[in-house]
């Protein structure tokens, strides 16, 4: 299995390198003809090229403080929290758990760009896998943030507020449900452990033993810049597939499919899993679409998007283990399509 | 031996690495040049992380000057070195290619939204958003009465509507919900050209990008205008129109439109957006 894991993202690096390549071979003319005449205005000679870059780094320059504050959190929890503490902290029963997971993001509200590092992190500290990952759905749409835009983008249909957050809460709560009945483990890839003292590389680190707090410091900013570095990768990536769905998709190509339900929601949560925006953001574009797909379709984009995206899977795949991240795909994907068609039938039926 | 020389060469990378984002961030920040990227309130953010991710290229340094082996230096889960290239690909792109907004090009991509975007403008004086946002959601239960001293009221009461970066979305709000209360005002509006095979021949659209967040989650807001002209046009160009709002059809929907009576061919503005 775990070969299959390295192949997979070996795969997914070569196809990566071989397009950039390509985009290098037009940089690399743009650099040495291009320039002055994009400079004097003449757009038209790469247009697609300069589009693609305002598009791929507006996505990671949007992105990259918020995955530092998510690799900080982690960090800090790693250096300066105990395992005992949080086992402390916690609710012993399981749905308790469930349910403050599900209502933390309302304390902390963190964007769905950071959480994949805080996430691994928690479980690595021994808080259960259902709480952590119903955490890493529930928080980035469950929070105040999230609520003023989507009420902003939708001032003219106020309900579309509370429906998605119900949907929202809803369906982290009965995954993370599934998944404590699922999973016992902790599901995460084996070489996740290699930043704790024992990484076997024969050194001793700073951070080992009984630190002092300057040590911990150190080893905080060590930790965080690791991660940064590991988690930051698929973020590029991801970062750059959407950039290229953007710059070479049409969105006229959706209105085709149209009112139909459940082909309309659909393809709103495949949209939703390229496109990779923000979750504070997205609302706006659901709200574009306003006329033209129903508003269960329009929830499930704005349900599934920051639950599942490019970007975080592919994160994910290289925090936890495969056959773990399809299966959360698979929950997440067929929970939210199915609400969303409850809703489409409520809406329509009156 | 060779085992350090590796290790040396991927702390050097990853210093690089940390460098490039923090001077391009703070760069981005200090020309204003951020504004074709990401909404400018979030300008404190990204320059905060441009400190942090220096702080961490010291770090980075400080590490490997005193030898002190990072983890990471054991190639990472899932790449290895490939991985550092990634990273590559985004800082070479924004040091050797020029920044430049989103352009016409893009715009084919996106469906113009001809009609109300449903957001209250954020951009307006602060005490105008309440209100912006009670009168246009005319279903909602919000007493009607409070918006009447607001910005939408002398909007209202204008005979010229100017169209500015601050009230373009509380302006478009307004004439698709409320098209009768403009029908026969003059309007005078700043945006570029957008065509395609919607259109009329003698229609164009007037289009202003409206970004959220990012440039990612852009959408393509503004008003058809119809125009004898508009044959001479050129796609993507920037221009002020000024005219009447009148109905006009388009995709079989009646629609307010710009009758436009002059335009006048523009510079690009220094900041192409609409942020909300």
């Amino acid at each position: 299995m775990r070969e299959l894991i390295r192949n997979t993202s070996k795969t997914a690096i070569v196809l990566f390198i071989l397009s950039c390549a390509y985009l290098l071979w037009h940089l690399l003319r743009l650099a040495g003809l291009g320039r002055p005449l994009v400079d004097a205005g003449i757009y038209t000679v790469n247009v697609g090229i300069l589009n693609f870059k305002t598009v791929f780094l507006s996505i990671l320059i949007e992105a990259i403080p918020f995955v530092i504050i998510g690799v900080f959190i982690s960090a800090v929890l790693h250096n300066f929290v105990s395992e005992e503490t949080i086992r402390r902290l916690l609710p012993r029963s399981r749905y308790w758990s469930i349910l403050l997971a599900c209502l933390l993001g309302v304390i902390f509200p963190v964007c769905e760009c950071g959480i994949v590092p805080v996430a691994r992190r928690l479980v690595m500290k021994g808080v259960p896998l259902y709480s952590a990952v119903t955490f890493m759905l529930a928080a980035p749409i469950i929070n105040p943030v999230v609520a003023s835009s989507t009420a902003m983008a939708f001032a003219g249909s106020p309900e579309m507020v509370w429906l998605r957050l119900g949907l929202a809460f809803s369906v982290s709560c009965l995954t993370g449900l599934m998944l404590s009945f699922i999973f016992h483990g902790r599901e995460l890839k084996a070489d996740a452990d290699r930043h704790h003292c024992g990484c076997g590389c024969g050194h001793h680190h700073q951070h080992c033993g009984r630190p002092s707090f300057a040590g911990r410091v150190g080893g905080t900013l060590q930790s965080a810049c690791d991660e940064f570095f590991e988690m930051g990768k698929y973020l590029v990536l991801g970062a750059f597939l959407a950039a290229s769905a953007q710059t070479f998709l049409s969105q006229g190509q959706l209105i085709g499919i149209g009112w139909e339900s459940a082909s309309s929601i659909l393809t709103m949560m495949a949209f939703a899993f390229i496109l990779s925006v923000c979750s504070s953001a997205d609302a706006f574009i659901a709200a574009s679409f306003n006329n033209v797909f129903t508003g269960g379709s329009l929830l499930a984009f704005m349900v599934f998007g920051p639950m599942v995206d490019l970007k975080n899977t592919l994160m994910l795949i290289n925090a936890f283990r495969l056959r773990f991240v399809v299966l959360l795909t698979f929950i997440v994907a067929f929970l939210v399509f199915s609400g969303a068609n409850m809703i489409n039938s409520r809406l329509m039926g009156g | 031996m060779r085992e350090k020389t590796r290790q040396l060469i991927e702390s050097g990378l990853r210093a690089l690495i940390l460098l490039g984002f923090a001077v391009l961030l703070y760069r981005l920040v200090d020309s204003g040049k951020i504004v074709y990227y990401v909404n400018p309130k979030y300008a404190v953010l990204v320059k905060g992380a441009a400190l942090t991710l220096f702080v961490m290229f010291l770090a980075q340094v400080f590490r490997t000057a005193r030898r002190d082996h990072a983890c990471g230096g054991h190639g990472l889960p899932g790449g290895g070195k490939w991985g550092y290239i990634a990273f590559m690909v985004p800082l070479l792109m924004a040091y050797f290619l020029p920044d430049a907004p989103l352009d016409a090009g893009m715009a084919a991509n996106k469906r113009p939204v001809f009609n109300a975007r449903i957001a209250a403008p954020a951009a307006g004086p602060p005490a105008a958003q309440p209100e912006g946002a009670g009168s246009v959601a005319p279903g909602t239960d919000r007493p009607a009465g409070t918006a009447r001293p607001s910005p939408v009221g002398e909007l209202r009461k204008a005979s010229i509507i100017d169209v500015s970066d601050d009230n373009f979305n509380l302006v478009m709000s307004e004439i698709y919900l409320f098209p009768d209360e403009y029908t026969g005002k003059g309007i005078t509006m700043l945006g570029f050209v957008d065509r395609d095979e919607s259109f009329l021949p003698n229609q164009f659209g007037l289009v202003r990008y409206v970004v959220t967040c990012c440039s990612a989650d852009a959408t393509l807001g503004g008003m058809i205008c119809e125009y004898n002209h508009a044959a001479g046009l050129k796609k993507g160009a920037w221009i002020t129109v000024s005219g009447t709002i009148q109905k006009g059809w388009y995709e079989q929907r009646i629609l307010p439109v710009i009758k436009v009576t002059s335009h006048k061919e523009v510079e690009a503005p220094r900041s192409p957006y609409i942020y909300q």
